[in-house]
């Protein structure tokens, strides 16, 4: 399935995006039911995210990998993650076109999923698909406009991070950035609602919407 | 006089227990240590295994076993191939676990057993499959185009190729002066009965006896089919049905991997093993149904008589066949419907698809066939301005042409032959009772409200009572009370209450007195299953053969004892009578007695059998044997037909595509009625299913095969407030090939309603329809598309 979207984010401009996208601490807490995110260098990141529809829930872990990246206005990444609910590959595209002072997102991302995932909420995906896409974005322009840190250490304020950080004993471990936890935070009604919109979206950086918008067409 | 009890409106004996939570279904039951089983299940509908990585699953507490491919021994081998068919030449079916290679979403990779359910499962959550993704067909047009192959050493995923040809259907096509022709899809269904899938074995190591409980159809072929497999004797393995909430065919398939799995994981683990089906399993692992995309025509005369029929249709089979190709078989025979068709050429390509297999569901074929045929039918009516009944008047097989050959062959290979029916009878019935006259002035009325009014009209004729044979058992006990015990699994249709009512009329007892058990290995074991409408006739015929020969019993022993001829006594109300006056009589429990010598009297009944009794009767003398007891079988010489005709009107909101079926009309005739209530009752089901069918039911794959609504969140299946109110009518017209005069009544009704439907909304709207089930938004495109200029 294919999904394209546009996003605008006010005010700030598409350097300061595409840097936003680069910063694993700021996905880190803008991927909606994102607990871990790991940088394993070789523009790869490990990344182990909640999410459920309905009464499929369930953790997943995975990989994301930027692809081609060019500053500032082009943005790939690829996903493979896999949970008990079935596992999701998806590919990503992001093109940031400068309008005014902000940034218009345009995403198009192609994900694939299997398993019991593929096959049970498709409607509630459908629904809150577009409105999830948005809610990755929203987090982070919110992150870009409040101009954040993106340390790691300097996290823990208002959104308490669920995953330790790295310890010292183990001087090679990934740098890991805490996430959101997916029943805290500005989305928490969405999510206690089992409408936790595609991980893979999440993961992939854009929501990945839902193949039902097609399959509801061919209906 | 005998009471008569055939025929009669009597209330089903099952259904006390039932709405009072007393079944007991297959999860009811529970074996003391019994564990629990759970699979994993393929997640890509085309894959290789490259590795089945169990190391995160060994710690879990509750963990018993897990098994893969590699731990089956003698059971590792592809599960047994139903019904061949010489058009099947490239028949595949599954391995019990997934080898190298999985062929659909849903496919058993590897069995896990632990304490409970839930360890289960979580220990599948944490067996990790590797797989390499392979190109998938996930649907007839992607397997027709062959650039993925569901296995690997099928051409062209080609499994099957069928055709028959009566006449030079060619010719007549390019001679006719009327060609109608329809490109038409039958969406893919499923059955969904209430209660999903499910077996427990319980396999005693000393005694090295297997009993196995399954929800299945077909207990007897079950217990043989594991006797096989185990290398047991055959009276070794018993099998069970117990209650079992709805089969609809999705239960008949034999067999299912787990059928074989949990009674091996019985035999190893030496303890009760269970498995229960949960409803996202039974979406992915239990089988499918319809899937056919039909290009037909129809060529007739100018007074729409049809001269000559074609079509060619294409065949989801799935990524098996473990029962062979029987739907496609079964369309095909079914395509010339009620009519006289002179001539025609039918043929079908059956493709394998990477998705659940296709095995019959109620109609078996047939509700395709009749959508093809009807709409064809219609698609006449509207190219001569003709009547929809009219048509139909003009081309049904005459009340005096049976027994009539339409030209196709049944799935048992022999010619169809239509045994009897009224057709016209059947027609008229149903215009009146759905009101058809009155429905052009209800049009006008509708369109005053704003509302756009259709008629819809379909019939059928249904093959039932066919294939192989039922037996039963009667016995008179020294209690009074009557046993009957057949083979055969029963799944809510009420054979119970039927085969009671038969077994008490010619008897002679009273029903209370008649005690049926059905689907239990452990009382009889002979028995071919519960498929095709087929226990009415033949169990039912069955029950009056064990009757008739206890009954012959009955009325020898009463004779030596009442010192008066056979022929002068009858069998009332349990007593058999001398004819006259007075009426010395005896009752069968004293005869039951009596048929039973006894050396020790243990009451005052059992004296007088004991040889001390006063006037001893030598019933081995006069009987042969002890007991007031019989088997009975029947075979059917060929399948008997039933047929009949639904019409609907259905009011259509031009503005948002809601649809309400106004009035629903169906008249079905399955020879003599044994009992009308529950006939209806089998209409009335049958008709919901089929409405299902009409708007709702729609397993969607998407292209990569993965099954999108595989929940009843999504997948939308009718509910009482979807089902409409139905007048129901019976004409009878016996069936010459059985004593009683039956046929099948189950499966009718889901058959027609599709067609009708469609046809109503067609006519409500103008705008040709060639594809079930039809939501609004759908007819909402349909109708914006045909707008459209071009």
């Amino acid at each position: 399935m294919v999904i394209e979207g546009r996003y605008e984010i006010d005010g700030v401009p598409p350097e300061r995006v595409f840097a936003g996208l680069g910063d694993p601490a700021i996905l880190a807490r803008s991927i909606p039911g994102c607990r871990e995110l790991a940088d394993s260098g070789d523009d790869t990141y490990e990344l182990v995210i909640e999410a459920g529809v309905g009464a499929i829930r369930g953790t997943y872990a995975g990989q994301v990998k930027i692809g081609e990246r060019r500053p500032h206005d082009l943005y790939e990444a690829a996903l493979r993650a896999a949970g008990s609910a079935g596992s999701v590959e998806a590919s990503m595209r992001a093109e940031l076109l400068p309008r005014g002072g902000g940034t218009t997102v345009a995403y198009w991302l192609d994900a694939k999923l299997a398993g019991a995932i593929a096959g049970v909420g498709q409607r509630v995906l459908s629904g809150a698909s577009r409105k999830n896409a948005t809610a990755f974005l929203d987090a982070l322009s919110k992150e870009l406009v409040a101009g954040n840190p993106s340390s790691p250490d300097s996290e823990g304020g208002a959104e308490a991070p669920t995953v330790a950080p790295p310890t010292a004993e183990e001087p090679d471990a990934p740098r890991v950035y805490g996430g959101r936890s997916a029943s805290a935070g500005t989305d928490t009604r969405s999510f206690s609602r089992g409408v936790v919109v595609g991980f893979a979206l999440s993961a992939a950086t854009f929501t990945i919407a839902a193949v039902l918008d097609r399959i509801r067409g061919r209906r | 006089v005998t009471t008569r009890l055939i025929g009669e409106r009597i209330q089903r004996r099952e259904d006390v227990a039932f709405v009072t939570g007393a079944g007991q279904f297959l999860d009811d039951i529970e074996p003391r240590g019994c564990v629990h089983a759970a699979f994993v299940r393929s997640r890509l509908a085309h894959a290789r295994i490259r590795d089945i990585d169990i190391s995160a699953a060994l710690d879990v507490s509750g963990l018993i076993a897990i098994y893969t491919h590699d731990d089956l021994g003698a059971v590792d081998k592809p599960l047994p191939l139903g019904i061949p068919n010489p058009g099947l030449h490239h028949p595949r079916t599954q391995y019990p676990l997934a080898h190298d290679e999985t062929h659909f979403v849903g496919q058993p990779i590897a069995l896990v057993v632990a304490t409970t359910r839930a360890i289960a499962e979580d220990i599948v959550d944490r067996i990790l499959v590797d797989y390499e993704p392979l190109p998938v067909a996930a649907n007839v047009d992607a397997a027709e185009r062959a650039d993925a192959l569901v296995h690997a050493d099928v051409p062209g995923n080609l499994a099957a190729e069928l055709s028959e040809t009566v006449g030079d259907p060619d010719a007549v096509f390019r001679s006719a002066p009327h060609v109608v022709s329809r490109r038409l899809w039958v969406e893919r269904g499923a059955a969904m009965p209430l209660e999903t899938r499910g077996v427990l074995a319980d396999w005693d190591h000393v005694a090295e006896e297997l009993t196995v409980w399954d929800s299945t159809q077909s207990p007897n072929t079950i217990r043989l089919g594991l006797a096989g497999t185990f290398q047991l004797k055959e009276h070794s393995v018993e099998v069970i049905a117990p209650d079992v909430g709805g089969g609809f065919g999705v239960k008949i398939a034999y067999f299912y991997p787990e059928e074989v799995l949990i009674p091996f994981a019985s035999i190893e683990l030496r303890r009760p093993v269970k498995w229960v089906e949960d409803r996202r399993e039974h979406f992915i692992g239990s089988n499918h149904e319809r899937g056919q995309l039909h290009e037909a025509r129809m060529a007739c005369d100018d007074d729409g008589r049809i001269l000559a029929m074609e079509d060619k249709f294409l065949q989801d089979s799935g990524a098996f066949v473990p029962y062979g190709v029987i739907i496609p078989i079964v369309t095909m025979a079914r395509l010339p419907g009620p009519y006289k068709v002179p001539a025609f050429h039918f043929e079908a390509k059956i493709f394998y698809t990477n998705t659940v297999p296709v095995t019959p569901y109620r109609g078996a074929g047939q509700p395709e066939a009749v959508f093809v045929t009807e709409r064809l039918v219609d698609a006449i009516a509207d190219e001569l301005g003709l009547d929809k009944a009219e048509v139909r008047r003009r081309n049904f097989i005459g009340p005096d042409e049976y027994p009539y050959e339409p030209g196709t062959t049944d799935e048992d290979g022999e010619p169809t032959t239509y045994d009897s029916g009224n057709l016209p009878a059947v027609l008229e019935k149903c215009l009146e009772l759905v009101r058809a006259g009155d429905f052009e002035q209800d049009r006008v009325a509708a369109e005053a409200r704003g509302m756009k009014l259709g008629f819809g009209l379909g019939a059928y004729v249904e093959i039932t009572g066919g294939e192989l044979y039922e037996g039963s058992r009667v016995q008179v006990q020294p209690s009074g009370k009557v046993f009957v015990t057949t083979g055969i699994g029963t799944q809510g249709q009420g054979h119970k209450t039927v085969l009671a009512q038969i077994a008490a009329e010619t008897l002679g007892v009273p029903m209370a007195d008649v005690e049926v058990v059905t689907g239990d290995t452990r009382q009889f074991k002979w028995a071919t299953g519960t498929f095709a409408s087929r226990i009415g006739v033949i169990g039912g015929n069955a029950v009056a053969n064990a009757t008739t020969k206890v009954r012959e019993k009955v009325l020898k022993l009463a004779a030596a004892v009442l010192e008066a001829a056979e022929e002068d006594l009858t069998i009332e109300d349990g007593l058999v009578f001398v004819e006259g006056s007075p009426r010395p009589n005896i009752s069968l429990m004293e005869l039951a007695v009596l048929a039973n010598p006894l050396r020790v009297a243990y009451d005052e009944k059992a004296l007088a059998a004991s040889q001390f009794a006063s006037k001893p009767v030598p019933a081995m003398e006069i009987l042969g044997e002890p007991g007031l007891e019989a088997s009975g079988y029947f075979a059917p010489h060929k399948p008997a037909y039933a047929n009949g005709c639904h019409a609907a009107v259905v009011e259509i909101d031009p503005g948002t595509y809601e649809m309400r079926i106004v009035r629903y009309a169906a008249v079905h005739d399955c020879g003599k009625v044994i009992n009308p209530t529950l006939v209806e009752g089998q209409m009335f089901g049958g008709i919901a299913q089929g409405i299902g069918g009409a708007f709702y039911e729609k397993l969607h794959y998407d292209d990569d095969g993965q099954l999108m609504n595989a929940s009843f969140m999504d997948y939308l299946i009718p509910y009482t407030t979807e089902v409409p109110e139905m007048a129901v009518g019976h004409v009878e017209t016996p069936s010459p090939l059985n004593p009683l005069g039956l046929k099948g009544a189950g499966e009718a009704g889901v058959m027609p309603p599709a067609a009708v439907l469609v046809g109503a909304i067609e006519d409500a709207l103008g705008v040709p329809i060639d594809e079930a089930p039809l939501s609004p938004d759908r007819l909402f495109e349909l109708a914006q598309a045909e707008r459209r200029p071009g």
